[in-house]
């Protein structure tokens, strides 16, 4: 029992917030741009690298080792993935680059917000594959059963998936709580 | 005489929008910076928000606000922004996510007055643009307009919007023009992906 209750609270929207939504919020006020728009490609992945350093400095302290390298390419891998259209290897830099060139939509101020929510939905990712689901994983089926029962006395329903049975849950953690952690981190 | 056409599409080219009304808004943002991730009480969040708006009148270019203007302005535009039925009070949903961060927190509600301003200014910027330049032409430039304008996009609108002709566009200037604004977004959009 004592297990289900950690689960429970591990999945609580306080634990979410307070320890990821929160902490990643912080970190993106702390860092004010250099420059909002660019003409140079290198100017802009440095800037956005220097902002990934500063990010996982402050979440992983001095135990891990960010030289401005690593932060340019996570930044543009970022970029890539979330501006990119899924066919073209670097769609999502030449995005960047035009919002940084014209200034559209607040130019490096909205990357930097966008590869903060990245950062934000790794962090969370990371979490809950490593932290939370293990510890679901290790639960008898009849303690399942019993996490799930008492999971959507809490929250009723699966926010987002409709689902309402137990048994339905208990096949499919994993997709049931990163559908719960988005929602939670939304609303 | 003569319509400058050439004049009337650099007012409304979104770099030139960008560069000249937008961006200041994010030049005010951007430095600024939140003393606490969730305010303590609703005391100390009213004096986060009017602080912040009168940082971001004052850093945009906008002039000054005293405390009561800075509050009185930030709360009604949160009421705006936030309310979604029209018994809520939006101030009120703003002031729960500072406390307990609850949707993006305090930071989401100081990005929303930041974006309110910049869309209100650039507003402000179109009404500008329609009233001096394009209000005061007589009916024969206003379809001197139209024509020179589709004599350059008029296979682009027509691809995109086929109810709009000449002789619409001569009668609903404004609305044509914001229509041409969002065509070039649309195909800037593909550009992109291309």
């Amino acid at each position: 029992m004592a297990d289900i209750q950690e689960v429970l609270h591990a999945l609580s929207p306080e634990v979410l917030r307070g320890q990821f939504q929160l902490p990643h919020a912080a970190w993106r006020e702390e860092y004010v741009a250099r420059f909002l728009a660019t003409e140079s490609y290198e100017d802009m992945v440095d800037e956005l690298g220097r902002f990934v350093a500063h990010v996982m400095t402050r979440w992983f302290g001095n135990r891990v080792a960010w030289p401005a390298e690593r932060g340019r390419s996570t930044a543009v891998r970022l970029l890539n993935e979330k501006l990119g259209d899924g066919l073209h290897a670097k769609a999502g830099e030449f995005a960047a680059m035009k919002m940084c060139r014209h200034g559209d939509r607040g130019g490096i101020r909205y990357l930097l917000d966008l590869i903060s929510e990245a950062l934000l939905q790794e962090s969370v990712k990371q979490y809950l594959d490593c932290v939370v689901l293990p510890r679901i994983y290790q639960l008898p089926f009849d303690e399942s059963m019993e996490l799930a029962r008492r999971y959507l006395e809490i929250y009723e329903v699966v926010p987002g998936l409709a689902m309402e049975s137990p048994a339905g849950i208990t096949m499919r953690w994993r997709q049931v709580i990163h559908q719960h952690a988005r929602q939670m981190l939304a609303g | 005489m003569s319509v400058d056409v050439d004049r009337i599409l650099r007012l409304l080219d979104q770099s030139r929008i960008n560069r000249d009304v937008l961006m200041a808004h994010d030049e005010a943002r951007e430095p600024f910076r939140l003393p606490t991730m969730r305010a303590r009480d609703a005391r100390e969040f009213k004096w986060i928000v009017t602080t912040y708006y009168q940082h971001h009148v004052r850093h945009a270019g906008q002039g000054t606000a005293s405390e009561e203007e800075a509050f009185g302005e930030a709360k009604r535009l949160l009421d705006t922004v936030y309310t979604k039925d029209p018994f809520q009070e939006g101030y009120n949903v703003a002031l729960r996510m500072g406390l307990d961060g609850s949707q993006g927190g305090l930071r989401d509600v100081i990005n929303q007055i930041a974006d309110t301003l910049k869309a209100r200014h650039l507003q402000k910027y179109m009404d500008h643009v329609y009233f001096d330049h394009i209000n005061p032409l007589s009916k024969t430039e206003n379809m001197e307009l139209s024509r020179a304008f589709y004599q350059r996009f008029g296979p682009v609108l027509r691809e995109f919007g086929f109810e709009v002709d000449e002789m619409t566009f001569a009668w609903n200037t404004r609305a044509a023009l914001e229509y041409h604004r969002q065509v070039l977004e649309h195909l800037f959009g593909i550009a992109k992906k291309i």
